[in-house]
């Protein structure tokens, strides 16, 4: 009898554990998900939504995934599962998409090149050492004969982002296209007639060319007539006026310019900045497009490392060096800068609005309240200076405006100059310059490593050439959250009150239990001595 | 459930009565706000992950401490066959036991509360269901190491054995996340189920998962099961 209810018992604790785990394995397909990010970071946007609610046809995906990816791979392909049914459903059934079967590895490695998809390089633990694995992470998706591809994902990180701007260059292939300009010698053209690419442009080339078509211009040429905006950059000795011309031509046909402009030549090897010199500050200043000749330097700032002597031994000692500000001070009411992260910058300038402008003036990033400036035609930017100095105590002259947007009407630089052609242009009513005070803010390294900056550089593209839903559909993603600024001694208060409170509430709970036993030996003795 | 609200009082209060008691939220306290405070003002963002990050670590400690005597003291002491014996369900006994550690962890995470009105007061657009969604992770995290310190102290007569069992148990689900570049291929998607880390991750950056739920309560519930059922088994022998 004992032996049955014994059996019976382990038959019960075994059903249990069972209905548990079977519970588990449906709760993994069929599940409910509530996104309660303030953004709704992990629900399709708004421009998402409309984007795979206009498809009229039938788009199909498939994925490419390799059935033997390390686990941080995995949750890649977990979660681009779990967006993809998210797209499927909104899509009312005009999306669909498919694992491609892994079973024949041949067979998958073929498909996969044949929809142009490559393979990376993995490191994976396999027989208690480390080896090398390729692997496939891409989609492909095709719609009425085009074929699309995501060749590969790296990250869950602005995964939609890179779907749905896939999905709108399947839908629109047309892309638009942005000239560029830096700073080039004179007639230095490839066979094709086309001027060759800036190697230190590279990143942002690269960046822009998912949704942009990008091209190198010099100048000397005007521009065609289908190029919708124009960057500049690094600009530091004059124009021929043949270029400078072109470019006031351009500015009047009122497309955008987004312009990275220094006033100093600047470099942390060097021991002083000089200021630039050149007709393009001048063409600036007479647009009333006013770089002051400052270099702004913030107390929240790039740490830079340098050896010190200790003892007869170089130790590495790393201090801040305020004329790398990182900028976190941005106008949060601007699309562009709405959801942007830390930005940082190099050498930056302030900018400068006249009020006699018939332009309009938006800031956009600032330097923060601890900040100050340094003027004249040659500042001392050396960082042994800085070594001793307690930053943050000294400056208190900011916020500087960094970058802006000037808009409005404008007339041409050579309205009373003899430089002219058939095709000239005296003015424009919606002029628009997104003027960024240093060149830094695009230089490879910066660009790569910050994502403040890269998403500062996409942003502002997109919005200059009216593709605000591509920033929508990115910033959704991001929440940046900085603190407001607090002067030095508000800081230490708050860390103090941060020790201390916890201590109160719990010192108040002693009390509470201490008082109430006082309360219970009191009574006690009362009844006691009643008693 | 007023026999296990009983219960849970009666520890709660023998809980407090202890100096135990304030020197270990003392300790939770400090060491949190410490890994709080430290980076808030050079990194400038308005966050609490590092709070977060340091509760997971202090959980594997503070829960296993918190939790090992809760059964064996009374093992130890002899007065567990006092209460097998008196009319109250051994479930009640369980339950009121795991309610008491999970109002110690609710009463922990109500500690961090300055921090999280420093970052309230001193942030720009911050994301309050994310944090919301944070410490509720924490405090699943919390009620599964509870409910493994529990179980540990059901079966062990000596505190320390506990302890040193429920932390081990604790780790190993902790770690799980970690070691999977150790895994085959093939059972990759099987541990990282079961890293509670991963189903953390899922869960703090502001989603509300029902399969992270269901995790969660799964393993709170077969622990509590099977302390229950060793009970009963002592009992019955």
């Amino acid at each position: 009898m004992a032996n049955i209810k014994k059996s019976e018992k382990s038959i019960q604790r075994l059903l249990t554990i069972i209905i548990i785990i079977l519970i588990n394995i449906i709760s993994i397909y069929v599940f409910k998900k509530y996104d309660l990010t303030k953004n709704k970071s992990y629900t399709l946007s708004k421009e998402t939504i409309e984007l795979v609610r206009s498809l009229t046809e039938p788009i199909r995906i498939k994925l490419f995934f390799s059935p033997d990816l390390p686990a941080e791979l995995l949750n890649i392909k977990n979660y681009t599962k779990d967006l993809l049914s998210e797209y499927q459903s909104n899509s009312k059934g005009k999306i669909s998409f498919e694992f491609v079967s892994t079973s024949n590895v041949e067979k998958f490695k073929q498909d996969a090149l044949n929809s142009k998809i490559p393979s990376i390089t993995v490191q994976v633990m396999e027989k208690d050492k480390m080896e090398y694995r390729d692997v496939f992470l891409g989609m492909a998706l095709s719609y009425r004969g085009y074929l699309e591809t995501v060749p590969v994902i790296t990250s869950n990180d602005g995964l939609e982002y890179i779907l749905s701007t896939t999905l709108s260059r399947l839908l629109r292939p047309e892309k638009k296209k942005i000239a560029y300009f830096t700073p080039i010698q004179e007639n230095i053209r490839g066979e094709d007639g086309r001027v060759p690419l800036d190697q230190d442009f590279q990143a942002a080339i690269s960046l822009l060319s998912y949704n942009y078509l990008v091209d190198r211009t010099d100048l000397f040429f005007p521009l065609p007539q289908e190029t919708d905006m124009l960057i500049i950059s690094g600009i530091r000795d004059s124009l021929h006026e043949a270029q400078l011309y072109l470019l006031d031509q351009f500015i009047m046909t009122g497309k955008p310019v987004l312009w990275f402009q220094d006033r100093y030549n600047a470099d942390n090897n060097e021991e002083y900045a000089e200021i630039i010199q050149s007709n393009v500050i001048s063409y600036l200043f007479d647009q009333y497009v006013y770089i002051k000749p400052n270099l702004i330097l913030d107390a929240f700032c790039y740490q830079l490392t340098a050896a010190r002597n200790q003892g007869g031994h170089l130790v590495p000692v790393s201090f801040d060096y305020p004329f790398i500000p990182i900028l976190k001070n941005h106008n949060k009411n601007h699309i562009i800068t709405q959801n942007l992260g830390l930005v940082q910058s190099m050498y930056v300038s302030e900018l400068f609005f006249n009020e006699k402008s018939t332009l309009s003036f938006t800031p956009l990033l600032m330097s923060s309240i601890e900040s100050d400036e340094r003027m004249g035609k040659e500042i001392e930017t050396d960082y042994t200076q800085f070594k001793e100095i307690n930053i943050a105590s000294s400056y208190n002259k900011g916020p500087f405006v960094i970058s802006a947007i000037y808009k409005g009407p404008m007339r041409s630089f050579y309205q009373n100059k003899g430089l002219r052609h058939d095709d000239y242009k005296e003015s424009t009513e919606n002029a628009c310059i997104l003027m960024v005070s240093s060149s830094s803010f695009v230089r490879n390294d910066v660009l790569s490593g910050v994502q403040g900056n890269r998403e500062f550089l996409l942003n502002s593209v997109d919005y200059l050439l009216g593709n605000e839903a591509l920033i929508g559909m990115r910033a959704h993603t991001l929440t940046y959250s900085p603190l407001k600024e607090l002067p030095e001694a508000h800081r230490l208060w708050v860390k103090i009150l941060n020790f201390i409170l916890p201590v109160c509430i719990i010192a108040a709970i002693l009390l509470c239990f201490y008082f109430r036993r006082l309360k219970r030996e009191k009574n006690i003795k009362k009844e006691y001595i009643d008693e | 459930m007023k026999q296990i609200k009983l219960i849970a009082y009666r520890e709660f209060v023998s809980f407090f009565k202890s100096p135990t008691a304030y020197i270990t939220l003392l300790v939770f306290t400090l060491i949190n706000t410490w890994f709080f405070i430290m980076p808030l003002f050079s990194s400038g963002n308005a966050t609490l992950n590092g709070l977060f990050y340091s509760i997971q670590l202090v959980w594997l400690v503070y829960i296993p401490v918190l939790s090992m005597g809760l059964i064996a003291k009374e093992r130890n002491i002899g007065t567990i066959e006092t209460l097998l014996t008196m009319p109250i369900k051994i479930k009640e006994i369980v339950l009121g036991k795991y309610m008491f550690t999970l109002l110690i962890i609710l009463i922990s995470l109500l500690l961090t509360l300055p921090n999280f009105i420093t970052i309230a007061l001193l942030g720009q657009n911050i994301d309050y269901g994310v944090i919301f969604c944070a410490y509720l992770g924490l405090f699943l995290i919390g009620s599964v190491y509870a409910a493994i310190g529990l179980f540990c102290s059901t079966i062990n007569a000596n505190q320390i054995s506990a302890f040193i069992l429920s932390f081990v148990l604790s780790l190993v689900l902790f770690l799980m996340e970690y070691a999977l570049i150790f895994v085959p291929s093939s059972l990759l998607s099987f541990f990282q189920y079961f890293s509670i880390t991963w189903q953390y991750g899922n869960i703090s950056k502001g989603v509300l998962d029902s399969r992270v739920i269901v995790y969660f309560v799964s393993l709170v519930y077969i622990f509590l099961f099977f302390s229950i059922e060793y009970l009963k088994d002592r009992r019955s022998n």
